[in-house]
This record gives structure tokens, sequence and C-alpha cells, in this order.
């Protein structure tokens, strides 16, 4: 599973904290977390070196020097990454997301009504639980879209919660891909608890990983910013009347996001929102007979 | 209303949230759904990707949070304008690197919002103290 991290822990003056992560940061150190008098800084166990130890004791006794402190508290240590939502993920219960589906966490009995389907997802630290819009907006688009015998791709899989969805739709085959091990090894594990196995399967890594095309449906539930530079390659791999799926858009994302479809020449045909997000489909021009609205 | 149950102050990169350390742990710890908060924070930043943002989360009592994301510190976006790892050991007598007016301006600009400075050159004037702080001179 994921790796390690190693923790520094300076106990400083408040009013130097600003300093210290604008040196930390240019030293390397990824990420940082203040309480009190305590700076916790963060940087992946591949990437800390005798060198930089170096350089951080020599950085914090540069700053103490200069604001006439004595010696900054310094503890360094090792933090292995874990599963930090079993909290979060203790108080889920099932979620409708449709007028039939139905998400639930394997520990939480549910009663299903007639015709409804039931996706099983342990999220663990991955995204798609049904408790977030996008999931829900995708879920219904989806709904919607899916056709019996399609095959369909899932770009940024998560829990794998679209491509399970897909599959208990209908769809003849879905491939969920993650460039995340957390989101690999998690969508596998929901694959199998849902019994999809043998038409759904997970691959770690990126859209130019998928080397087959011709998909009738591909979903991606990102964030804009990761989505407008894999347009060309999502809509390589799609079927000539094939339908995009995109969501991890807010509101203010939607023109942003039809001009780059609109570059693509493919075109919005339907779209939900809830709340400050977004989900659109899209298909290319060439196959809408009616007017599109970009 | 709902009741507070705590503040979690990170400093992480802009649009690139995820849940290793610091977001899994701090968010962990109190239950909040770490994936959610990804999601929006980095819907959010997107638009600021390669800068550090700095974010606080206000947590209530059944686990739902709500956040505020400021600008960068000014040291953050200093260091990056000097292309410096490390401030000075002496800033009054050893100057470690050097900004540009023009580059105090603009940090000034975007810093605006979080700062107690009704003008850009009030702003500017805070910025150079920083910069001062850190051994970098503004060349005039």
């Amino acid at each position: 599973m994921p790796g390690s991290f190693i923790e520094v822990v300076v106990r400083t003056e408040p009013s130097l904290f600003d300093e210290l992560i604008a040196l930390l940061h240019a030293a390397g150190f990824q990420g940082f977390w203040e309480e009190d008098r305590t700076v916790r800084a963060y940087i992946a166990e591949d990437l800390w070196s005798a060198a930089l130890s170096d350089s951080l004791h020599s950085l914090l006794s540069s700053l103490a020097y200069s604001h006439s402190l004595p010696p900054i508290d310094v503890t360094i240590g090792s933090l292995q990454d874990r599963n930090w939502n079993e909290a979060w993920e203790a108080t889920i219960v099932p979620v409708r997301v449709t007028g039939k589906i139905v998400i639930a966490p394997t520990w939480h009995p549910i009663h299903p009504e007639p015709g409804d389907i039931v996706l099983t997802i342990d999220p663990k630290m991955s995204f798609g639980t049904g408790y977030h819009e996008t999931t829900r907006l995708m879920l219904r688009l989806l709904e919607k879209e899916i056709r019996t015998g399609m095959r369909m791709l899932d770009v940024g899989t998560g829990t794998g919660v679209l491509a399970i969805a897909a599959i208990k739709l209908g769809a003849a085959g879905a491939i969920g891909i993650d460039t995340d091990e957390w989101s690999f090894t998690n969508a596998g594990e929901n694959i199998r608890l849902n019994h999809v196995a043998d038409r759904c399967l997970v691959r770690r890594g990126d859209i130019d990983s998928v080397g087959e095309t011709g998909f009738d449906l591909i979903a991606a539930n990102i964030q804009r910013n990761v989505i407008e530079p894999m347009i060309p390659a999502l809509v390589d791999r799609l079927a000539p009347a094939g339908c995009l799926l995109l969501s991890g858009l807010l509101l203010g994302d939607r023109d942003a996001i039809a001009q780059k479809l609109s570059a693509a020449r493919l075109g919005i045909f339907t779209e939900e929102s809830e709340n400050e997000w977004i989900a659109v489909g899209a298909r290319p021009l060439s196959t809408q007979r009616t007017n599109t609205r970009i | 209303m709902k009741k507070i149950a705590g503040f979690i102050k990170l400093q992480i990169p802009a649009g690139q949230a995820n849940p290793a350390p610091p977001v899994g742990p701090a968010l962990g710890q109190k239950g909040v759904n770490i994936m959610e908060f990804c999601k929006q924070f980095n819907a959010r930043t997107q638009a600021q990707a390669g800068l550090i943002i700095p974010v606080v989360i206000t947590v209530f009592s059944d686990k739902s949070f709500t956040f505020v994301t400021k600008t960068p510190p000014a040291a953050v976006l200093l260091a990056r304008a000097a292309k410096i790892e490390k401030g000075s050991a002496e800033p009054n007598k050893t100057k470690v690197a050097q900004v540009t007016k023009k580059q105090v301006r603009e940090i000034a600009e975007m810093k605006m919002p979080d700062l107690n400075a009704n003008t850009v050159e009030a702003a500017m004037s805070m910025v150079a103290g920083t910069a001062r702080s850190m051994g970098i001179t503004v060349e005039e």
C-alpha cells in the first residue's frame, strides 16, 4: 500500500510560521499543519535525504538567529500512510442516489426495494461514496445514458462506483483507471464485492495507459484543470456516436469546459446540477441533429 | 445552529490536495470525510496551481465541515519570486536575494484581501518588511 512520509515537527513562535513554511516549502516539503505553537511539515520518505536533513537544521538555525531566538526545537519522525478515513467511514449509512440506485457499505444492513440496484462500496480513502454531489450527478446521467451491451471507461475511478454501476445497469464491460494506488486497490476490492469482476476491471494508470478505443461511454469525475487537457485523448477513445460524461466541475467551470469540448467537436446535450456542482454529457457534434447549446 | 467541534489549519498545494499527510491525519482524527474535502478544495483552488494555500477548516459536531482559503503567505510568494531555498542568517547584514519593486507590487496586490491595508502602497510596505526579515532586498 502507499508509502511512508517524513514528519518534521517544529515548535516555535507562531509569528514565524509563515516564514518557516515558505522556507520549508522551497526546500521541498509538500504540506503543513499548524497547531498552537507547532508546525508539522511533510515530505515523502523517498524524497528525504541526509543533505535535506542538513539543510533543514541549517535553515532552522538561521531562522532562530535572524530573529534573536534560542535554538528552535525540532523532531523528525516517520509516518506510515494508512486509511485516515476510518473514523468517517464508520459514520456512513446507505445513500439512495436515484430512484433505483442505492450505495451501501458492507457493514450496514440494507433492505432494498424491488427493482433497486445496490452498489456495495467500502470506500477507504477513495472518492465515490454517493455522499458527494458529483457522484450523485454522474450516476443520474449514467442511468439515463447507459444501454445494454455498451462498453464503458471510467477515468479517475476512485472507489470504482461508476464502472460498477455501469455493469449493473447493463453495460457489457467496463474499465476503471486511476493513477492513485489507494483507488486502484480499493476499486478492485469493490468490484469483487459486487461480483462484477468478469465484466469490470481496474488498472493503475492515466488515460495514456488505455490502449482500447471505441468506448460507447466514457466517464470522468475529476476536476476541470485535470479534465481539460485530457479531452483530446478521451475523444480518441470514444466511439463515433459515443457519450462523454464529465463532472468534478463547479457551476463556474461550465462555459470553459463547453469551449474545450467544442474545440474537440463535441457538444453538451445534457447536464445536471446540485448545489455548486455540475455534470455534463457531451457527444460528437456530427451525431447531434438538433441545435446544441455550448 | 451547528456546534463547532474544532478548527484545522493547513497550508497545502492549490488544486492538488490528496489524503496523504497532512490532510489525512489532520482531518481523519476529527472524523471528516477527507475525500470530499479534497474534491472541494481542488475544484476551488485549481486556478492557483503551483502555489501553497493556507486553508482553515471548521469542523462541526456532526462531522460536516466548511473551509476558507486565504492568499499564499507573503513569505512563500517572496521565496518563489526570489528563487531562494533559504532565508538569511543575518538579514540585517547578509542579503541572500533580490526582488524587484514590480514583484513586490504583484505580491501586495495578491495579498490585499488578507492584509490590513487600505492601499496597495501600504500592502507593499508590509511585503517589503517581510522581505527584509528574510534577507531579501527590494530593487528600487
